[in-house]
């Protein structure tokens, strides 16, 4: 199914967008401050579009940070208690980690599907069930 | 103060964050998965029991390790238990107040639900900074 990409000058508040992007550009410098294993450039670049591709679809802030195994995190949460953690693994895999009802974790290859139908259906419900 | 060793469920805990990243996401009222992420392959992660203390003397001890040290990420042990997770007293020498979060069993060998619960367990947590009288 192809992704339906909104206008981002409709989207509740861009700058969340830029927050998002701004962590991303910093994530090589805090994984060697961490001292994880550093995520290579073409994995942030990837993590880049599956943030904007996400954020099209459910405009707030995410968290971006370095992951301690070397991928990139983006943390989604809904104000609500529920949350979508995607993990953007070094390996080429994107590890899709939710407390919510339509189930606890996915895996999927990151270079075949930018925004899965797991991933989909996740913020979806995220999406709906923001207060 | 007597330190009772089973720990109740009333009682708070306090995951030590050393990441200046993490600390500056939970000033924001974000806690971090990463924080909550013992090494993979374990169980196990060190707390500092926060009701028989004050927070100078637990900065104090946490201090004398030289680690960096940014504050605790709090949680009820009945919130912990909740997710399924223990929490037992594990006092030493240097630190009466030291406790452990013990995650289940099926998490041990498998990274990924080591992070879905490091990530269940960041969810609801409070922020104490160290005392800045020590």
């Amino acid at each position: 199914m192809a992704l339906k990409i909104q206008d981002l000058s409709k989207a509740d508040d861009p700058s969340e967008l830029q927050d998002a992007l701004d962590d991303l550009a910093n994530v090589k410098k805090e994984a060697r401050i961490e001292q994880f294993p550093v995520p290579p450039q073409s994995l942030v670049d990837e993590a880049e579009r599956l943030i904007r591709n996400m954020y099209s679809f459910y405009p707030s802030r995410f968290e971006v940070s370095a992951d301690p195994d070397g991928a990139v995190a983006i943390d989604v949460r809904n104000g609500n208690g529920q949350w979508v953690l995607l993990l953007c693994e070094p390996q080429g895999d994107a590890l899709v980690l939710t407390n919510l009802e339509i189930g606890e974790r996915q895996r999927y290859p990151l270079q075949d599907e930018m925004l899965n139908c797991f991933l989909r259906d996740a913020l979806g419900q995220l999406k709906t069930e923001t207060p | 103060m007597t330190i009772p060793e089973a720990v109740a469920g009333r009682e708070r805990v306090g995951r030590r964050v050393s990441s200046e990243s993490s600390a500056r996401r939970a000033q924001r009222g974000k806690y971090s998965y990463r924080d909550f992420l013992p090494r993979a392959g374990e169980r196990f992660m060190s707390v500092d029991r926060l009701d028989f203390a004050s927070i100078s003397d637990l900065t104090n001890i946490v201090r004398s390790y030289n680690h960096p040290f940014y504050g605790w990420l709090t949680k009820t042990t009945e919130d912990i238990r909740g997710l399924r997770c223990q929490v037992e007293s594990d006092p030493n020498p240097e630190n009466p107040y030291h406790a452990l979060i013990i995650l289940p069993p099926e998490t041990a060998a498998d990274r990924d639900r080591q992070k879905h619960k490091a990530r269940e367990l960041a969810e609801v947590c409070n922020w104490i900074e160290p005392a800045d009288d020590v």
